[in-house]
């Protein structure tokens, strides 16, 4: 029969109606059963009118009718603690009967739904029949026990201790079934992982452990998990301890349940910790965690993505113990957006001298694909490979040129922050590209991109043919741009005017002006006088021309480096030790995502091994310079995780703009890299600006 | 691990819910259609995740059939344990009703709690094999109360295998006659550039089983698998089969697996140390065991090449120039081999030649499908197809699709990689039965087979 056409709205009193029919007929059953239907249905649809008819299906578990009882249970479940403590009572006394019925199936869903209501009368009662059930002489009542005895922690976890329930849970690991066992196992990890209240942690001795591993094979997948879990809980004091469990449960990396999988690489890479030099003891680990890792990629989009983060995760802390080639994480056509994005960092994380020209070739077809925000991506991958790999640099400015020469907009903003960063790395090794860059200069609009050129104009507008038609350009709109621009734009006037005064004056003053009197932000107007006072008390000075605003102004940036590295490793650490967890898929520190979580850590032990710093450094450079969304500083996130982007606003401001703030830092340049061929037209605008300059300024200091 | 389960429609309202911790708000999965949208809704779809987090509550769900499964935890909890278990739980439910879907959901939302009442406890699942818990929740219940109206209190028993080692398998099952059929199924994945190239390639492998023994049996699966074979001393010939033009597999040694995983009622730790794969079957249907293997062992030449070139006439048409060639055995042939070709959206007044084979024109998917039925080892066809381009485009919208070229096929009787049953030995210790076992091969595409277009 089929049950849809009972799932509609009922009143109360009709259902009541119902049931007093159905106990007219000599046999109540069938028509009872009907009713029931309609309840649960009631239940789903919400129908608050429900509270009312609970005298009666108490009544209805008299009958002795499995399917009457599971029904009446999952009501009393729903409604007990809505209506009060007289009416929900009543259906006390058959409970105290159902938990020592003959029937072990009753047994159990009785105590499951009295446990897992709420009120006083029905913790009292379960507290009360709790010992009984858990020495119940049938596994499968034992094994719901255990989890009701984390429910009674939930409801009240200081009785829960002072009954010493804890201790009888602790008790049933030495059960002889290993089903229970784990079920034992994993209600006590929801009281252990409790941070409120008393901190109880759970410890497994070597013993214990090899029992559990032992009955990995005795037990289906999810006890499985279960009991690997709990392994996180046993500390190897010797690296024998450590290389023992992992024997063990390596073969459990070949089970089709990919939660199983990734369980026991948390495992294994948590024992590992225990192990001095784990690659090199056990040669073929790295292979193995890899090629388990890889072929879950072949399951449903979010496994992958399960799967494709924590290799991120490992490949950040634990290099050394996975092996991946990298074009199985190369992109297909179909994948959606959020693997592409997770790919494309791994390929990122993975690409070396060796298979930099796969890398880059796959890459560049990524760049001309249609979907835009992919592209991007693929054009800033290729620019920080070029930052990473010194030796593949020009390869890859070969390719982002190419790219360049099409003409496309998004291609062009990207790329500008690109090569920005690539001639920072690189200064003065890859010129060709700036002429490539600026023959589009006209369709670059993006504020970080304008930043971009804007910067690469003032550091090489010697060596520029027609970089005054293109900042004129650029500067074209300077009142109307954000703070950032006009900050970049600032600087680079101010620096084309000491490289190549006879042009950079007349823009220069424009600039300024804009900057003192039109804008009203205060960040842009005192670097404009700041430039302004500069220049003009420079010029007093009848020493060479703006020798102490050069001084200031064109100085070398700081090196862009790679192998800075700013995770942290205790934040990795405590990751490694949530792989597989939701944790994993935000990679960040996990107290900021889960505020209440009980903090995870290596337990110290004699074997522990001191975290060993990889010679190969992935973090980038700045923090910005990352591809995707990671965020490992431990500074706390300006967003929910789930909206977590790779977003522009966290980018840097330009390196120009931010150049200026540290300017203590920075080693004075050498001023010997600008010359100037004529002298005397240096001489001559050097005298005619210094005139107007002060002009200015002295005009300006009367109006104060 | 999950504190509630929810079964929501293609909007997100929910249809039925199941609330195992009572530690959310029963009213949270009400925000859940408006995350769905927003999730989904970025206009710059970088934002885009499986799963949502809002407001400390974590939605792990998955879709099927127009349905949404959420989970909701509010704790860092296993997450892929989770995503799994919701798998899982979708086979099950499908098992029972055929197909899971709004309907079914409404049809049997009784069974449906009982069914999470049993596959979950407090959050952590416990039993998802369907088979078990056909055994003891069953949409009969008259039929049940029948057979054992005389005990009826004893009636509806946890069977020995929720809590028993074989937890995959019944005792007192009886066939008349013994077979075993093994199926070595291997898809192949591969990606391939606009000039033939592999990029990468791999071969996913599956043997299925149907057992239809009786009593508990234990068997014995003999492959020529490299590992298994330099372990147990047997390796010698190695599969011929594997030597093809295609596949260099045929080392002389057999075959490397890179990774196998096992269905749960293989012994692993036997397999880890001595290389032998023993197990106690389920009854019925399953996989027994999957495994993969990639190309950095196998450098594969494409087994279907296609070749393909397009040249567009600005305004006017399309031409596509195609081959294809079957780079198997000649003693081999693929059968089914579809290509297809992506053409452009406003194509129309299609004219295809093709050499051998159908070719048909799909407007609604942009497709054009070169059919051939039945393609011997060796041989090369082609193709011609011209469209024509009504509407005004620029050429540089027309590639800017880059979509792939797919290829489709299937060849019986092979596999890539040379694997080969060389026996499966069934023992009965207390029946000592004759049995059949049966193996048949196939080799065929996987879901990837992409050729990209220039």
């Amino acid at each position: 029969m089929s049950e849809g056409k009972l799932f509609s709205k009922t009143k109360a009193s009709e259902l009541k109606a119902e049931l007093d029919q159905a106990f007219r007929k000599s046999k109540p059953q069938p028509r009872v059963k009907i009713v029931l239907k309609k309840v649960v249905a009631n239940i789903i649809l919400n129908n608050g009118e429900l509270v009312a008819l609970f005298p009666d299906i108490v009544q209805l578990m008299k009958l002795d009718d499995m399917e009457i009882r599971k029904s009446c249970f999952h009501y009393i479940a729903n409604y007990a603690h809505l209506v009060n403590h007289n009416v929900s009572g009543e259906a006390l006394p058959y409970f105290q009967r159902f938990v020592v019925d003959q029937n072990p199936v009753l047994r159990t869903l009785s105590l499951r739904t009295l446990s897992a209501v709420s009120s006083k009368q029905y913790v009292e009662l379960t507290f009360n029949v709790i010992e009984n059930s858990l020495q119940d002489q049938n596994p499968y009542v034992r094994k719901s026990a255990a989890y009701a005895v984390s429910k009674l922690y939930q409801h009240d976890p200081d009785r829960t201790i002072a009954l010493q329930l804890i201790d009888k849970l602790n008790e049933l690991l030495y059960d002889a079934d290993p089903v229970v066992v784990s079920n034992t196992l994993a209600a006590l990890s929801f009281i252990t992982e409790q941070q409120q209240g008393k901190v109880l942690t759970l410890t497994i001795d070597k013993n214990h452990a090899m029992t559990l591993v032992g009955f990995l094979a005795k037990t289906n997948e999810w006890s499985q998990i279960y009991i690997l879990n709990s392994l996180l809980s046993f500390i190897p004091q010797t690296q024998t301890d450590a290389l023992d469990i992992i024997d063990r449960i390596i073969p459990s990396l070949q089970h089709e349940n990919s939660a199983v999988v990734l369980d026991t690489i948390k495992c294994i890479i948590y024992l590992s910790n225990y192990v001095k030099a784990p690659e090199l003891v056990i040669p073929t680990l790295s292979k193995r965690l890899g090629s388990s890792l890889v072929s879950l990629l072949s399951k449903k989009p979010e496994i992958q993505f399960l799967v494709l983060r924590n290799v991120i995760l490992l490949l950040l802390g634990k290099r050394g113990l996975c092996q991946f080639d990298v074009e199985l994480f190369f992109c297909k056509y179909d994948d959606p957006i959020f693997i592409k994005d997770t790919k494309l960092e791994i390929i990122y994380l993975l690409a070396n001298e060796k298979n930099a020209n796969v890398v880059l070739r796959e890459l560049e077809e990524y760049a001309t694909e249609v979907d835009v925000p992919m592209a991007r991506k693929a054009i800033r991958a290729i620019g920080n490979l070029a930052v990473k790999l010194p030796s593949s640099s020009i390869h890859c400015v070969e390719v982002i040129t190419d790219l360049i020469s099409n003409g496309i907009t998004y291609i062009l903003q990207e790329s500008a922050i690109v090569i920005k960063n690539i001639l920072r790395k690189y200064p003065g090794k890859f010129n060709f590209a700036i002429p490539e860059l600026l023959n589009h200069y006209k369709l670059i609009d993006e504020p970080d991109s304008k930043i971009a050129v804007i910067w690469i104009i003032g550091q090489y507008c010697e060596v520029i043919d027609k970089c005054n038609t293109a900042l004129e350009f650029l500067i074209s709109t300077f009142k109307d741009e954000p703070t950032e621009v006009q900050l970049a734009s600032l600087t680079t006037v101010a620096k084309y005017y000491l490289k190549v005064p006879e042009k950079g004056e007349q823009m220069m003053l424009k600039v300024l002006q804009w900057a003192t009197e039109e804008v009203d932000n205060p960040d842009v107007r005192d670097r404009g006088f700041f430039y302004w006072r500069l220049l003009s008390s420079n010029a007093s000075a009848a020493t060479d021309f703006q020798v102490n605003a050069k001084r200031i102004i064109l100085n070398n940036d700081p090196f862009i480096v790679t192998d800075n590295d700013n995770i942290d490793p205790a934040i990795l650490e405590e990751l490694e030790l949530n792989i597989g967890s939701l944790a994993s898929i935000y990679l960040k520190p996990v107290q900021l995502v889960f505020r209440l979580t009980k903090r995870k850590q290596l337990t110290k032990s004699p074997a522990l091994q001191p975290r060993t710093i990889h010679e190969n450094r992935y973090g980038n450079g700045d923090s910005n310079e990352n591809i995707d969304d990671i965020e490992y500083a431990s500074s706390p996130p300006k967003v929910p995780p789930s909206r977590l982007k790779y977003s522009r606003d966290d980018r840097s401001p330009s390196s120009s703009s931010r150049s200026k703030f540290n300017i203590s830092q920075h080693r004075p340049s050498s001023t010997s890299d600008t010359s100037y061929d004529n002298e005397s037209t240096e001489e001559s605008a050097k005298e005619s600006f210094a005139k107007k300059l002060s002009r200015k300024a002295s005009f300006l200091g009367r109006k104060k | 691990m999950a504190s509630q389960i929810h079964f929501l429609d293609i909007k997100g309202k929910p249809l039925l819910s199941r609330d195992y911790k009572g530690d959310i708000p029963n009213n949270t999965i009400d925000k859940f259609p408006l995350l769905l949208m927003e999730n989904e809704d970025q206009d710059n779809n970088e934002d885009y995740k499986p799963f949502i987090n809002s407001q400390g509550i974590n939605y792990v769900y998955i879709s099927h059939n127009n349905l949404y499964l959420c989970a909701l935890t509010k704790k860092n909890e296993n997450v892929m344990a989770i995503i799994i278990f919701l798998g899982k739980l979708i086979e099950v439910l499908t098992q029972y009703f055929k197909s899971l879907e709004e309907e079914s959901i409404r049809d049997n939302f009784v069974i449906i709690y009982e069914l999470l009442d049993e596959m979950m406890d407090y959050g952590c699942p416990q039993t998802t094999d369907t088979k078990i818990l056909k055994q003891y929740i069953t949409q009969d219940y008259y039929k049940l109360i029948r057979q054992t109206s005389a005990s009826s209190r004893t009636m509806v028993q946890p069977p020995n295998a929720v809590t028993n080692a074989v937890s995959w398998r019944n005792d007192g099952i009886v066939y008349k006659k013994n077979e075993a059929f093994l199926d070595v199924i291997e898809s192949i994945n591969m990606l391939i550039n606009a000039n033939g190239q592999v990029l990468n390639s791999e071969i996913l492998g599956q043997i299925k089983i149907k057992s239809n023994l009786s009593g508990m049996p234990d068997l014995r699966l003999g492959l020529n698998d490299k590992n298994i074979f330099n372990i147990s001393g047997h390796g010698s010939d190695a599969a011929e089969s594997g030597a093809t033009a295609g596949a260099a597999g045929a080392t002389g040694k057999g075959i490397e697996m890179e990774d196998i995983k096992f269905h749960q009622c293989v012994r692993l730790s036997k397999f880890e140390n001595e290389r032998i794969i023993t197990f106690i079957p389920p009854d019925g249907e399953f996989q027994l065991m999957s495994y993969r293997l990639s190309s950095a062992q196998f450098l594969m030449k494409p087994l279907i090449l296609v070749n393909c070139k397009t040249k567009v006439h600005k305004h006017s048409r399309i031409e596509i120039l195609c081959s294809v060639k079957a780079q198997i055995k000649k003693k081999s042939t693929a059968n089914n081999v579809e290509v297809i070709i992506p053409i452009p959206e406003d194509a129309d007044t299609p004219k295809f030649t093709p050499e051998y084979g159908t070719v048909k024109w799909y407007p609604e998917r942009s497709e054009v499908v070169w059919k051939l039925k039945t393609f011997p080892g060796g041989k090369q066809f082609h193709m011609k197809a011209e469209l024509g381009l009504p509407a005004v485009m620029d050429q540089e919208e027309i590639f800017s699709s880059k979509k792939p070229i797919k290829v489709k096929f299937n060849i019986p009787y092979f596999t890539t990689s040379g694997i080969q049953v060389r026996y499966l030995r069934i023992n009965e210790p207390k029946l000592q039965y004759q049995s059949y076992p049966w193996v048949r091969y196939i080799t065929q595409s996987g879901e990837d087979y992409t050729v990209r277009m220039k």
